[in-house]
């Protein structure tokens, strides 16, 4: 369903242009899962903004992102209007963000409802759409939709604002669903009632999501597969619960390493030493290779591949060449 | 309602109607609840950021008044959540951690920067622009220090970090209680982070403290509906499902009445709707539900 190969994305700034993305891919079929990991600076985010084509004007994109046979990236901005929503859509970490503040609430899911019966080629009587966009806000679990829908953005908390967002995207049924840290911004047990309703979406309507988080135990929760990036490239790719129990990566063994789980002995937590690199200043060969604890002599050489270890398994790693 | 004790040897804290906590000196209490529970409010109050609309705050057996507050300040120091806006960007490092001083002292500040794991000739000259978010957060700390606190009080010290770094920052501040005997009130929504650094968890929800014990006991047997579903809808590497109490929490302004966590609650009994239970001692913790009698 979505092919990525050899994506790359620079962003021009005052110091130069500065790519921090590099040679990603990825291969999506429909109804998949895939979380991507990262510390801050990654690189996740632009990953996000690049499939939506939402990338700020400094950014620049290539290589190809095929979304079921069509190229993103060939596509005028004006096409690429007709595609968000009911291809891809994406929920962002502020839900704010992707709400008209001086609209309600059903006024935008109502528009929503047109453009998909528009798209279609259908079209939809008036009280079909109120139906629609009522049953769309009961699925998310909201209270009293009948009041929701009079109701502006600002009126509502963060999380009715977000199951707002995830009606909207139940309305569009897009086949893909980028969620970039969709629950950062809310509390646990809100937060574990919008990773069900991404998961029941998932499941139900075989929407394909793409969940960008920093989070490996929220990764883990929802995905089938998880990515692993640091600096701007992936490091590890597998099944996420393969990822989670057999790590290969360094920088993964590392991260995993790194969450507390217990309580606390006399013994340390582990951490990885150092800070991630700057994008204008990459080290030489591996990019972990300065903060790596198995580092040899090629690390700081070569930039390995990504490596195919087993089916569906790769690690950018030259332990495992 | 609001009515907090804190003392030394052992210190109490009585937060919100009739429990007292009881943190010996030289522990960690650790203080999880979502966001309008009332954690930082608890958390400032204690150190005299803000004080209670009602009730009284005692430290050291002495209430604290305004004439007061400068004692209790000696003692009680703050980190905040977010280290960039916790700092003056206009300032030197080295000000920065003096500044609670009210003077320079070189020999204080040199003290306490070495012992956030950072050095002093490297960055006493440096603005906090300069320094990445952890780096920030340690010299927040090292400012904290500087008045030889006895009491921490901790909001979200880690969360706005990087995992790596803050695995570094947490045992980083369990050494400095450590070395320094010091009494920790550790705020956090995170119960990864609330596990590994307290002795004992209050759980608080919409401004009330629901349960209070020893955290191995809260963590492996909660009692309370509420801290039952708040472990179960935190993701962890056990469990692929999360489960979680419905509906949002409740704004202070409107509290359900009864039991403050009844609507939400999948154990609900009539008496919940009618009238706030009490608490109930229940194997060594305390127990704010009707489900206990």
């Amino acid at each position: 369903m979505l092919e990525i190969k050899n994506l790359k994305v620079s962003y021009k700034t005052v110091n130069g242009k500065t790519t921090v993305l590099n040679n990603f891919e990825l291969n999506m079929d429909r109804g998949d899962s895939i979380a991507i990991v990262g510390e801050s600076g990654s690189g996740k985010s632009t990953l996000g903004g690049a499939i939506a084509r939402l990338l700020p004007p400094s950014g620049e994109e290539s290589g190809e992102i095929i979304l079921n046979d069509q190229n993103l990236l060939s596509l005028t901005e004006e096409q690429m209007t007709k595609i968000r929503g009911t291809e891809v859509f994406m929920i962002f970490q502020n839900p704010l963000n992707s709400l008209n503040p001086v609209k309600t609430v059903g006024f935008q899911l109502s528009e929503a409802a047109q453009i998909k019966a528009q798209r279609n080629g259908t079209s939809v009587a008036p009280e079909e759409i109120n139906k629609i966009v009522v049953d769309a806000l009961k699925s998310v679990r909201l209270p009293d939709p009948d009041q929701i829908v009079k109701r502006y953005p600002h009126e509502l908390s963060g999380g009715q604002v977000q199951r707002v967002v995830i009606a909207m995207a139940l309305i569009l049924r897009p086949k893909l669903l980028i969620a970039d840290e969709p629950t950062t911004a809310l509390d646990v047990t809100i937060q574990a009632q919008v990773i069900n309703l991404l998961k029941a979406l998932n499941k139900e309507y075989g929407m394909g999501i793409i969940f960008i988080t920093h989070d490996l135990s929220l990764a883990y929760v929802i995905s089938k597969k998880i990515i692993v990036m640091y600096a701007g490239t992936i490091m590890e790719l597998n099944e996420s619960s393969d990822l989670i129990k057999h790590p290969d990566h360094p920088y993964t063994i590392g991260l995993l390493k790194s969450v507390p789980t217990d309580y606390k002995t006399n013994t340390r937590l582990f951490y990885i030493k150092g800070s991630p690199p700057s994008f204008f200043n990459l080290p030489k060969g591996c990019r972990y290779s300065p903060r790596c604890d198995k580092a040899f002599g090629k690390c700081h050489e070569f930039e390995p591949s990504l490596i195919d270890v087993s089916n569906g398994h790769k690690v950018r790693c030259w332990l495992f060449e | 309602m609001l009515d907090i004790i804190f003392r030394r040897k052992p210190v109490y804290v009585r937060a919100m109607d009739n429990v007292s906590i009881e943190v010996g000196k030289g522990k960690i209490l650790g203080i999880v609840g979502e966001s309008g529970s009332g954690k930082t409010t608890l958390g400032k109050i204690v150190s005299t950021i803000e004080t209670p609309t009602d009730g009284k705050f005692y430290f050291n057996e002495e209430e604290i008044t305004r004439k007061t507050i400068h004692n209790a300040r000696k003692h009680i120091s703050m980190v905040f959540q977010n280290p960039y806006t916790s700092v003056n960007p206009r300032m030197k490092i080295k000000q920065i951690v003096s500044e609670p001083l009210g003077h320079f002292d070189m020999e204080k500040t040199k003290s306490v920067i070495s012992m956030v794991g950072m050095d002093y000739d490297e960055i006493a000259n440096k603005e906090p622009k300069e320094l990445s978010g952890g780096q920030i957060q340690r010299i927040a700390i090292a400012r904290s220090l500087i008045k030889a606190p006895d009491v921490l009080v901790l909001d979200e010290p880690t969360s706005a970090l990087d995992e790596s770094i803050q695995a570094q920052i947490l045992d980083l501040l369990l050494d400095i209680q450590k070395q320094s005997d010091l009494t920790y009130l550790f705020i956090t929504h995170n119960m990864g982070v609330a596990k590994y650094v307290a002795d004992d968890i209050a759980v608080i929800y919409a401004g009330k403290l629901v349960e209070y014990g020893p955290v191995k006991k809260v963590m492996e047997t909660p009692k309370h509906p509420y801290t039952q579903l708040l472990i179960a809808s935190v993701p962890d590497f056990e469990k692929k499902e999360l489960q979680s109490p419905i509906g949002d929490v409740p704004s202070l302004i409107n509290i359900p009445k009864g039991c403050r966590f009844s609507d939400r609650c999948p154990r609900v009994m009539d008496i919940c709707r009618q009238r706030e239970p009490e608490f109930r001692d229940v194997d060594g913790v305390k127990v704010l539900c009707w489900l206990y009698g």
